[in-house]
C-alpha cells in the first residue's frame, strides 16, 4: 500500500510539473478598481528601440512619468528578430508586459485570444484623440472594441539610384509614377545592363495589388485578389524578369532585401520609409550622392505603430494611464523629432507637420520628410490583418513559378486566394 | 544491515523519470492530441478526428515535401556511408602531416551551418563566385540559376550536407578501422587479393556495423533536413515550395500568432512515423546479417 502510495505521489509530482508546462490555462487576474491613486510599477516592452539615439528619450519620459504619477516604470526591450515568438510565449505563460508595443497584426490574434484590454472602453474619449485610419487599424472583424493606441505612423517612399539610371539613358526629372512605367523601366535598363543592374528586386506582394487598386477582400472577408488585373500586374514581373529587369534571387526573396540591395548597389530601386536617407548616409554615403526620393507608386502605406494594454495586467489602471501618457501629443511629436520621418498618431500632433522637420538641414532628409507629409494624407493600410505569414510564403512560392513563367498568372492567383481562405483564422 | 527505504530506488530514478516524461513523452503525446484537433496559438482546439491526416493526401506542398526528404535521404545514405569511408582509409596510415589532413577533413564539421549554408548562397548566387567561373571559363552563356531551380536546390543542398557530414562520419570510421584486424589484411595479400578484393572482404565487414550506424543517422537526419535548404532557399523552398523539406513545412504550417498548430502537430506525427521506418529497416537488416554471421 505504501509503495503504491509513492508511486501515485511520484505521478501526481509528473503531473504538476507537466501541466506547469502547458502554460496560457490560468485566468486572467482581476481588474484594480478604478478611480484610486496610482502606484507600482508598470512595465513597458518596446520593440528594438533601447538603444542610443531613444533610450535617453525613454528614461526622460519615464522619469517624468513617475513625477507626475508616482508610477515606476520597468523597460523591456525586445531585439528586432523574432519578436512574434517573443510575445507568443509572453501570452502563452501570462507574462505578457503590462504596455506593450504591437503592430495592429500582431496585435490581432492576441485580441482575438483575448489577452489584450479594450482601450476604447477603458477610455471612450480616446477615440478622437487618435488619427482615425491609425485607430481602426486595432479596430479588427469579428471582435468588439479597440485594442491598441496608435504611437507613430509611417508611409513608404520610392528611391531611386540615379547615378546608375543615368548610365542607361533613363531621365531622372521624369521618374515613373505608375507601376506600368516601372515595369516599362525595368525592362528597358535589365536589358540595357544585360542583367547587371536590375530595377526592381522584390515580388509582387498584397500591398501592391491593394495599393494599385485590386480589391483584396470582400465585406464577408473573403481574400479576392484573384482578379484579371492582379493577373495582369504578374504577367508585367513576368515580362521584366526575362528582360533581365528583375535578379533571380528575387524570386526567393533572396537578393540582400529590397533596400540592402539598393543600398549596396545591386539594384536602381526600392520602397523604404524616410529613415532609409539617413540609413544611406551611414551605410552607403557614396551611392547616396545620386539617390532620387519621389512618392511611393500608387497608393501609399500606413504603417501604424502603437501600444496595446495586456488584459490580465495586475497594475491595469496604471498601465492605461502610461500608455495614454507615452502616447499623448507632445510625446508622440517629441518621439518623432528623433524618429525622423515618423509623424506622430494623434490628430493633433499630425497637423503640426512644421514641427516634424525642426531642425534638419539634410536636403534628400527634408524631401523625404516632405513626401511622407503629403503622403499620409492619403495613406491607408493596405495589406488586411488577415493576411498570415504562411500566406505570404505560399504567395511567394506561387508567384515565383509564374513569374519563371512555370505556371499562368492567374492560376498562381488562384491558387494563393484559395490557400488564403482556407487557412483563414477566424 | 539495511541503509535504505523502499522508495529509494523511486527517489534515484524521479530525476530522470520526470525528464523523460516533461521532455519526451509529454510533448510527444501533446503533439498526437494536438494532430486530431484545429488548435492555434493561444487558442485550444476543437476535435477534428482525422481531418488534418485527410488534408495531406490533397496538399500539393506535402507532396513536394515528401519527394524532397526521400530523395535527400536516398541521396545522402549512399553518399554519406561510402565518401567518408573511402576519406578514412586515406588518412588512416601513419604518414608525415596526417594529422593536419584529418584535422582539414574535420573543420567543415565544427563551422556552424547557417554560416557555412550563408556562404554557400553567395557561393552559388547568379552573381556568385561558381557562376562567374563557369561565365570565366565560357562554359555557360548566362548564370545557371543554382537556388532558383527544384533540382539545383536540391543539388546544392545535398552538397553541402556531404560537404559538411564527410569529416564526422569520417572519425567513426576511423575508430572502426582502428579495431579491424591487420592480420586478416596481411593473409588476404598473401593469398593473392588484390586491393578491391580486400576491401570488400576485410574492411567493409570490419566496419560493418559503423556502416550500419551511420546508414541510420544519416537517413534520420536527412528525412529531417531543414537548415540547409531553410538558408538556401531563403525559407521559402524555393519556387513553388517544390524544395520544401518536411520540416520546412511545419515550420511554414504551425510557426507565428497564427500558426495551424493542429495541421503542424500532424504533419510531425507523419514525419516521426516516417523516420522511424528507415530505422527499421536498418535494424531488420543488421538482424538478418548477424544471423547469418
Amino acid at each position: 500500500m505504501r509503495r503504491f502510495t509513492g508511486l501515485v505521489t511520484l505521478v501526481a509530482s509528473a503531473a504538476l510539473a507537466l501541466s506547469a508546462c502547458t502554460g496560457g490555462g490560468a485566468a486572467p487576474a482581476p481588474a484594480q478598481s478604478s478611480g484610486g491613486a496610482l502606484s507600482g510599477t508598470v512595465k513597458l516592452q518596446s520593440w528594438s528601440l533601447k538603444n542610443e539615439t531613444f533610450s535617453p528619450y525613454f528614461e526622460k519620459l519615464f522619469a517624468d512619468f513617475e513625477k507626475e504619477t508616482g508610477v515606476k516604470v520597468e523597460w523591456l526591450d525586445q531585439p528586432g528578430d523574432g519578436y512574434q515568438d517573443k510575445v507568443l510565449s509572453q501570452a502563452n505563460s501570462n507574462t505578457l508586459p503590462d504596455v506593450v508595443n504591437l503592430p495592429p497584426d500582431i496585435a490581432f490574434p492576441l485580441a482575438q485570444a483575448g489577452v489584450l484590454l479594450d482601450v476604447n472602453a477603458a477610455d471612450p474619449s480616446l477615440a478622437s484623440t487618435f488619427v482615425p485610419g491609425a485607430w481602426q487599424a486595432y479596430s479588427y472583424p469579428g471582435l468588439t472594441g479597440t485594442f491598441g493606441m496608435p504611437w507613430y505612423l509611417g508611409t513608404d517612399l520610392s528611391w531611386w539610384n540615379g547615378t546608375e539610371l543615368k548610365k542607361y539613358d533613363v531621365d531622372t526629372d521624369n521618374l515613373p509614377t505608375t507601376n506600368e512605367g516601372l515595369i516599362d523601366l525595368a525592362k528597358k535598363v535589365g536589358a540595357a545592363s544585360k542583367g547587371k543592374m536590375p530595377v526592381l528586386s522584390s515580388m509582387p506582394t498584397v500591398d501592391l495589388f491593394s495599393s494599385s487598386g485590386v480589391p483584396v477582400m470582400n465585406d464577408a472577408g473573403d481574400f479576392v485578389f484573384n482578379t484579371p488585373q492582379a493577373a495582369a500586374i504578374v504577367d508585367q514581373f513576368r515580362d521584366a524578369y526575362q528582360a533581365g529587369g528583375v535578379p533571380a534571387e528575387a524570386l526567393t526573396g533572396d537578393f540582400g532585401g529590397n533596400a540592402d540591395g539598393f543600398k549596396q548597389g545591386k539594384v536602381a530601386f526600392t520602397t523604404a520609409t524616410s529613415t532609409f536617407a539617413g540609413d544611406l548616409e551611414k551605410n552607403a554615403p557614396t551611392i547616396r550622392k545620386g539617390v532620387i526620393a519621389t512618392p511611393r507608386i500608387g497608393d501609399a502605406p500606413l504603417f501604424v505603430q502603437g501600444v496595446s494594454v495586456a488584459a490580465n495586467s495586475t497594475n491595469k489602471d496604471a498601465a492605461i494611464a502610461f500608455a495614454k501618457y507615452l502616447t499623448n501629443t507632445a510625446n508622440q511629436v517629441a518621439f518623432c523629432k528623433i524618429a525622423v520621418g515618423f509623424m506622430p498618431g494623434t490628430v493633433e500632433g499630425s497637423a503640426d507637420t512644421a514641427a516634424l522637420s525642426a531642425g534638419v538641414t539634410d536636403e534628400l532628409q527634408l524631401k523625404a520628410i516632405g513626401i511622407v507629409v503629403e503622403s499620409m494624407k492619403t495613406a491607408r493600410v493596405l495589406t488586411p490583418v488577415q493576411w498570415t505569414g504562411a500566406m505570404k510564403t505560399y504567395m511567394d512560392q506561387q508567384l515565383a513559378l509564374a513569374i519563371k513563367g512555370e505556371i499562368g498568372s492567374q492560376e498562381a492567383l488562384d491558387k494563393i486566394v484559395d490557400y488564403a481562405n482556407k487557412n483563414k483564422v477566424s | 544491515m539495511k541503509s535504505h527505504k523502499w522508495f529509494t530506488p523511486w527517489l534515484l530514478a524521479a530525476p530522470a523519470v520526470i525528464w523523460v516524461l516533461v521532455f519526451g513523452i509529454w510533448p510527444f503525446v501533446n503533439t498526437v492530441v494536438l494532430s486530431f484537433t484545429d488548435a492555434r496559438p493561444l487558442r485550444g482546439g476543437e476535435f477534428v478526428g482525422m481531418e488534418n491526416y485527410a488534408r495531406m493526401f490533397s496538399d500539393e506542398q506535402f507532396g513536394y515535401a515528401l519527394t524532397t526528404s526521400f530523395i535527400y535521404m536516398i541521396v545522402c545514405i549512399p553518399l554519406l556511408t561510402i565518401l567518408p569511408l573511402l576519406l578514412a582509409l586515406l588518412v588512416e596510415k601513419t604518414i608525415p602531416w596526417i594529422t593536419f589532413f584529418r584535422t582539414t577533413f574535420y573543420f567543415p564539421v565544427i563551422a556552424s551551418v547557417v554560416v557555412v549554408a550563408l556562404i554557400w548562397t553567395w557561393l552559388f548566387d547568379t552573381r556568385g563566385l561558381i557562376n562567374g567561373a563557369l561565365e570565366m571559363m565560357g562554359l555557360t552563356e548566362s548564370p545557371v540559376p543554382f537556388l532558383v531551380d527544384r533540382w539545383w536546390l536540391l543539388f546544392c543542398a545535398i552538397l553541402l550536407t556531404v560537404w559538411k557530414g564527410l569529416g564526422y562520419y569520417m572519425v567513426v570510421y576511423l575508430a572502426a578501422l582502428g579495431n579491424s584486424s591487420k592480420e586478416l589484411h596481411e593473409a588476404a595479400a598473401l593469398d593473392g587479393a588484390g586491393t578491391f578484393r580486400r576491401f570488400l572482404s576485410v574492411t567493409v565487414p570490419a566496419v560493418r556495423g559503423a556502416m550500419v550506424l551511420i546508414m541510420a543517422l544519416v537517413a534520420v537526419s536527412a528525412l529531417r533536413i531543414f537548415t540547409e535548404l531553410q538558408v538556401l532557399s531563403n525559407g521559402t523552398g524555393g519556387p513553388g515550395g517544390q524544395s520544401m523539406s518536411i520540416v520546412m513545412m511545419i515550420k511554414m504550417v504551425g510557426s507565428g500568432l497564427t500558426g495551424n498548430v493542429g495541421y503542424a502537430s500532424a504533419l510531425s506525427v507523419v514525419l516521426f512515423l516516417i523516420t522511424a521506418l528507415p530505422l527499421l529497416a536498418i535494424a531488420w537488416m543488421n538482424r538478418e546479417n548477424q544471423g547469418k554471421a
